[in-house]
């Protein structure tokens, strides 16, 4: 994550990249750029705290719906246990919460490809909310466009730019492939081991 | 009857999880989403002659948390032999231990799939 002292917004400004979230309980945007990956955004009016997240499922490891839930697209649900849980250690509670989700684009435009990874991202995090309970009072989601969001943790309120431009498409597209590859290479590293222990 | 299985964590997702864990298994399951709630619904069950075999827990739930709803466990008479597993979003060392000086038998990180809770459930359980 970047922080970055903006002119224009005169707040904090953080910058998260995919894989990582940020929350926030004072005055602050959070902000990312989103090609397929997502993010949701979520606040809790009362507390007025919020917080985005950034994640990108790993496509090959994914057959539907279901699987997105129960176990092999963890990447998803890691990202929002993170931020979910993040945010009620803040003092937020589940009940009060809003999502707001964006992103899911299909950054290959005319290219048809069976079952595209922005749109199973979509369903998965559509799913998740409203398995969790968690209302959804906006969204933005699919096309063949990348996202620019800004997401204003005092008010819950997001501005979201549609990148149309090419060569920003282009570098939007190749940073998510760099990180999908990293998601696959580091797939093998994580031992069974790490995640059960026995007193 | 089937062994029962209790399931603890307020996210719907994951109480979902521990449901199909217990078919996979072939368990009873009883679920709560808080520490309140399982207290509750565990203490019932216990004085009706049923006693969960094994409870997983999430820790960090509105009401009453995971860590406490451990305390209060192994504080009773009729719960406190039950192993309870902790559910963690991350390798938090300090709740690690702090879990495991209450005496909980083990850590599971989340998320975690039907299979994985299955594999630790089978060992407690001995199926």
């Amino acid at each position: 994550m970047k922080v970055i002292n903006d002119s224009i917004f005169k707040v904090q400004v953080c910058l998260i990249g995919q894989g990582e979230y940020h929350i926030s309980s004072h005055h602050e945007i959070i902000t990312t750029t989103l090609g397929s990956c997502i993010s949701v955004c979520l606040f809790d009016k009362v507390s007025q705290i919020g917080g985005m997240n950034h994640y990108m499922l790993p496509q090959q490891s994914i057959d539907d719906c279901d699987d997105m839930i129960f176990g092999k697209a963890k990447y998803g649900l890691i990202s929002m246990e993170l931020l979910i849980n993040n945010l009620l250690s803040a003092g937020c509670r589940r009940e009060r919460f809003e999502s707001k989700v964006f992103g899911g684009a299909n950054m290959f435009g005319n290219i048809q490809t069976d079952n595209p990874v922005g749109e199973q991202n979509i369903a998965f995090a559509k799913r998740y909310l409203i398995a969790e309970g968690i209302p959804i009072v906006k969204d933005d989601v699919g096309g063949n466009h990348a996202r620019k969001v800004y997401f204003d943790t005092r008010n819950g309120a997001v501005k979201l730019f549609r990148i149309n431009n090419n060569q920003e498409k282009e570098m939007v597209l190749n940073t998510e492939k760099n990180y999908k590859s990293k998601i696959v290479s580091d797939a093998p590293k994580e031992k069974k081991s790490d995640k059960i222990t026995f007193f | 009857m089937s062994k029962l299985f209790a399931g603890i964590d307020d996210s719907k997702v994951n109480r979902t999880i521990f449901e199909e864990t217990a078919k996979l298994l072939e368990l009873e399951c009883l679920t709560a989403e808080n520490g309140v709630v399982a207290l509750q619904k565990i203490t019932e069950t216990v004085e009706n002659g049923v006693s969960p075999e094994i409870i997983v827990t999430d820790i960090n739930m509105p009401e009453m948390d995971g860590i406490e709803l451990i305390g209060k466990l192994k504080e009773h008479p009729k719960t406190k032999y039950i192993p309870i597993i902790v559910l963690s979003t991350e390798s938090d060392y300090q709740i690690k231990i702090q879990s495991k000086n209450l005496g909980a038998a083990g850590w599971l990180t989340k998320p975690f799939s039907p299979e994985e809770l299955a594999e630790v459930i089978k060992k407690f359980l001995r199926l």
